[in-house]
């Protein structure tokens, strides 16, 4: 092969390679020539989140996601950040959607206004995603669906209902005008009754009261019945003083005259 | 019943030869280096000679992705899902297939006839004669230029058909270069394109290798070639076919 041909599939293969080498660059969005520094973030869920993907803060591109490890409990997301990115103490990053149909997400961080300036070696905690998903949206919408079926036919099916209610609210009221003066009356009588037994409330409580006053007097031993219930030594008397008794009725029964003597001369 | 038995021994026969033909090929692959410029040839031949055709195909075919993209959603996608859609497909499918089938067409075809001439013109036994062996001699770097043409020529296909997109796009479509080329890059996940590039490795040697057997098998004067050519160019064409669903289903999963 002479050498113009062999020229010709050297600069050829060269043009092509660093073509694709330039080219695969572009799209990973590599960044020549520009300094950064990588910071961890944990997340509990990354809803999607792929390597490459933007970071943003306040809106601008500064980073992009380099790499994500599972881990227990959540994922490791590293991120790198250019240098002009200064990120405080309270910074915070959140992964957002950039387009819902497409799916892409954005991990999008607040550098924070604290003093203190954050420390890289440590891992960020990554706030939730508060967004929702297509696949919630999904099943959101078919839900509100459902529930949408359920009111039509509650609807439709309670048009009947609805229309008894109306005439049994009819009636009523045509009763209510024919028995007005009625119910008046019940009314009026209800009050006076109601006038009366407040007095009778005022009695019984006083009576109740005192009843109170009696058992207390009662519980603490004192008076006659109180001494009647509670003394022992009267008890054991008052058996004593049955048993005698009896002893002496059937005594008098077996003979009267023993006990009782009658002479009319 | 004959007549079916027949027909499996043909295919039996068929596959065996195609087999011992790449476990020859496989066996001199080793010699590659001192047939190196032959090699070069074959790939000036196979990509250079080429490169008009597949520049203006992949062009235009970018073009077309672009505009039936947008025809197709224009109305619920936003504008950046043109430069999208242009690389996916490039990158994943056309790219690679619509090359292997140019090649199938421009160089199998080739690779048959002149093969198929120098077999019916009896110079392959004048090689074997000289103690040359064919094999090694002009099948192995006709392969060896198959398999490192057809990656070269999908990644220029790639970029043409990304760049016949942002052309039309930006002439027709009223979309800006700037939303384009983010499009370009939205998604982008290496194995689109290392899937695509491995599919054109596969068709690179599944083609070189029809259009070296059926060359190699050529009998029978000028009529033995022209049968060798048409049967080369139809067996690449449906092996690329084939291979890409192969490679698909192993790679995009």
């Amino acid at each position: 092969m002479n050498r113009s041909k062999t020229v010709k599939v050297g600069i050829f293969i060269t043009i092509i390679l660093a073509l694709f080498v330039i080219g695969q660059l572009w799209l990973l969005r590599f960044n020549v020539g520009k300094e950064g520094y990588c910071l961890n973030i944990f997340y509990n869920d990354v809803s999607g989140l792929t390597i490459n993907d933007p970071v943003r803060i306040y809106g601008i591109k500064k980073g992009k996601v380099v790499d994500m490890k599972m881990q227990k409990g959540g994922v490791l997301v590293r991120v790198w950040l250019e240098n002009s990115v200064k990120l405080k103490k309270d910074a915070t990053a959140s992964i957002q959607d950039v387009a819902m149909i497409s799916g892409t997400k954005t991990v999008v961080m607040d550098p924070g206004i604290a003093d203190e300036p954050l420390d890289l070696s440590r891992t960020l905690i990554g706030q939730p995603n508060l967004g929702l998903s297509t696949v919630e949206i999904g099943a959101i919408v078919t839900k509100v669906e459902e529930l949408i079926e359920i009111l039509k036919g509650g609807v439709s099916g309670g048009t009947g209902v609805l229309k008894n209610f109306q005439v049994t609210l009819s009636e009523v009221e045509m009763l209510l005008k024919e028995n007005r003066a009625g119910i008046k009356r019940v009314i009026a009588r209800g009050g006076e009754s109601l006038e009366d037994s407040k007095d009778i409330m005022n009695e019984l409580s006083l009576t109740i009261e005192e009843a109170k006053n009696t058992l207390n007097q009662i519980n603490s031993r004192k008076g006659t019945i109180g001494k009647l219930i509670y003394d022992e030594e009267l008890y054991n008397n008052l058996v004593s003083t049955s048993s005698n008794l009896d002893t002496l009725l059937a005594e008098i029964r077996k003979d009267p005259g023993k006990f009782v003597n009658i002479s009319v001369f | 019943m004959l007549t079916l038995k027949k027909k499996n021994l043909a295919a039996m026969e068929y596959i065996g030869s195609v087999g011992l033909l790449i476990w020859q090929v496989l066996i001199n692959i080793r010699g590659i280096y001192r047939k190196f410029d032959l090699s070069l040839g074959q790939i000036y031949f196979q990509a250079i000679e080429s490169l008009s055709l597949v520049l203006f195909t992949s062009l235009f075919t970018g073009m077309v992705i672009a505009f039936e993209a947008n025809y197709q959603a224009a109305n619920y996608m936003p504008d950046v899902y043109v430069g999208m859609a242009v690389t996916k497909a490039m990158f994943i499918e056309l790219g690679p297939v619509l090359i292997g089938l140019i090649i199938a067409g421009r160089v199998s075809s080739s690779i048959a006839a002149e093969l198929g001439s120098m077999k019916v013109t009896e110079q392959i036994d004048a090689l074997e004669a000289f103690a040359i062996n064919p094999i090694e001699h002009l099948v192995v770097p006709r392969i060896f230029a198959g398999i490192v043409v057809l990656p070269l020529l999908t990644i220029v296909s790639e970029i043409t058909g990304i760049v016949g997109g942002w052309i039309l796009s930006i002439s027709s479509l009223n979309i800006t270069t700037a939303v384009y080329w983010r499009g370009v890059r939205l998604n982008y996940i290496p194995t689109n394109l290392y899937g695509g590039l491995i599919k054109s490795i596969t068709f690179g040697f599944a083609l070189t290798l029809m259009g070296c057997y059926y060359g190699l098998k050529a009998e029978g004067g000028a009529e033995g070639v022209g049968e060798a050519t048409t049967k080369a160019v139809i067996s690449s064409t449906i092996l690329v076919l084939f291979l890409d669903l192969i490679v698909s289903r192993l790679v995009f999963r």
